[in-house]
């Protein structure tokens, strides 16, 4: 099923947005998410420029300076509150894989969701 | 020793990895890319060498549009941040170059954007393949009802062409979604997209079929004006027509001038042509040949 605009962030959306919390221009969100993710993770420049202008599109960054051939953006609230969202889906997997041993499995049928969710929130950090 | 080469295309648009293998192998053996179309890529020599090279697209880019645009200067800008050089354009394609580096960032490390670009590329084709299926069966409609006027070689190269490349582009569709589909399902597999293989064959057959179809005017004009004369002053008047458009149509561009009104001269200036070759045709031509008893 094709996956809806946004909704959830491939790696590289993901970091180019962590990044541009603070302003930053093209070359520095390239070295930086190579250096935050100790080189698992790479942004080629074709792939960094048409991000770029989707998220400017889309209203999740905007540009702040040009310097001769540097451009500067910045993430905006829209683009924050897309980050936000990706990072609570992502802490949602990770608490999923943490709650679910063999015998919560084996037990999933039984308990109701309502008590799945409260036993889960207990065992581990709430989101 | 030559210091040109020239190519017939024999890619997709699409065909990205196709392209950027064919022109890596081409720097190998000492040719560098220099200018592409539809139909002909040129090369200029240079020291064999082991370049690299990236394609990618830019949907906002057309034939009309200002050279460099400004979406072009800010992909360049930070292609070459990159260590990525700009090597040439065609249409809303946009190829880089830089040494073989094994170690390097590829140009494009997220599949899922450039799948994007595929679709929305797929998506504007297939509105055009509508378009001309559409137009097609209005000229067909109108045609059948007015063959008893009688044979008219600009209508049946009209009707034929329309025919042929309507089918030529519904074919490419096809085969486009059929591989978009693959390149859909490896990418949901963490995969990247898959090459496109043969898909150059119908853009190869569409250039056929269009060859075809000037061959085939020049004998239907040959055959209803009764001389060869008539038919090739046709067929020159339209290519040189052709290529008289296309260098305006640059030269606006290199000058900066707007899409919108670069389309309308070009426009105008095919229209004037057009009517250009019909009186030079009526009233030059067809008195000179009558009056030289070619019919």
């Amino acid at each position: 099923m094709p996956r809806e605009k946004y909704q959830t962030l491939t790696e590289q959306m993901f970091y180019i947005l962590v990044c541009l919390q603070v302003e930053q221009c093209g070359m520095d969100i390239m070295e930086k998410v190579a250096l935050m993710t100790d080189g698992r993770v790479s942004i080629g420049p074709g792939t960094l420029y048409h991000l770029l202008e989707n998220f400017e599109q889309a209203g999740m960054i905007r540009e702040t300076k040009v310097e001769g051939r540097r451009r500067s953006y910045l993430i905006t609230e829209q683009g924050k509150k897309a980050l936000e969202e990706e990072y609570r889906r992502l802490q949602s997997v990770i608490l999923d894989y943490e709650y679910y041993g063999v015998e919560q499995i084996e037990a999933i049928g039984e308990v109701s969701a309502d008590e799945r969710k409260k036993v889960r929130n207990q065992q581990v950090c709430p989101v | 020793m030559r210091e040109r080469k020239y190519e017939i295309n024999r890619y997709a648009l699409y065909d990205d990895q196709g392209i950027e293998e064919h022109l890596s192998t081409m720097a190998a053996k000492g040719w560098i890319i220099e200018h592409m179309n539809q139909l002909i890529w040129w090369y200029r020599r240079i020291e064999p060498q082991e370049l690299e090279f990236a394609v990618t697209y830019d949907l906002e880019m057309n034939l009309y549009e200002p050279i460099p645009s400004k979406r072009q200067i800010r992909l360049q800008e930070i292609s070459e941040l990159g260590g990525w050089g700009f090597v040439t354009d065609w249409t809303m394609m946009l190829v880089f170059c830089r040494p073989k580096d094994e170690e390097g960032i590829p140009f494009q490390t997220d599949p899922e954007v450039t799948l994007k670009l595929f679709r929305d590329m797929g998506i504007r084709d297939l509105t055009l393949g509508v378009v001309l299926f559409g137009i097609w069966t209005l000229f067909a409609m109108t045609y059948s009802k007015y063959e008893s006027m009688g044979f008219s070689p600009t209508l049946l190269l009209l009707f034929w062409g329309l025919v042929l490349f309507t089918t030529g582009v519904l074919l490419s569709e096809l085969w486009f979604w059929l591989w978009y589909r693959r390149s859909r399902i490896s990418v949901d597999h963490g995969g990247e997209c898959v090459p496109a293989g043969k898909a150059y064959r119908i853009s190869r057959g569409m250039v056929v079929l269009a060859a075809m179809i000037g061959l085939g005017y020049w004998i239907a004009a040959y055959a209803s004006l009764g001389h060869l004369a008539i038919g090739s002053f046709y067929i020159i008047a339209m290519i040189v027509m052709i290529f008289a458009e296309g260098a305006v149509r640059n030269r606006n561009r290199r000058r900066g001038t707007s899409g919108k009104t670069n389309y309308w001269i070009v426009f105008v200036m095919g229209f004037l042509i057009y009517h250009l070759i019909r009186m030079c045709a009526k009233w030059w031509l067809m008195p000179y040949a009558i009056e030289h008893g070619w019919f």
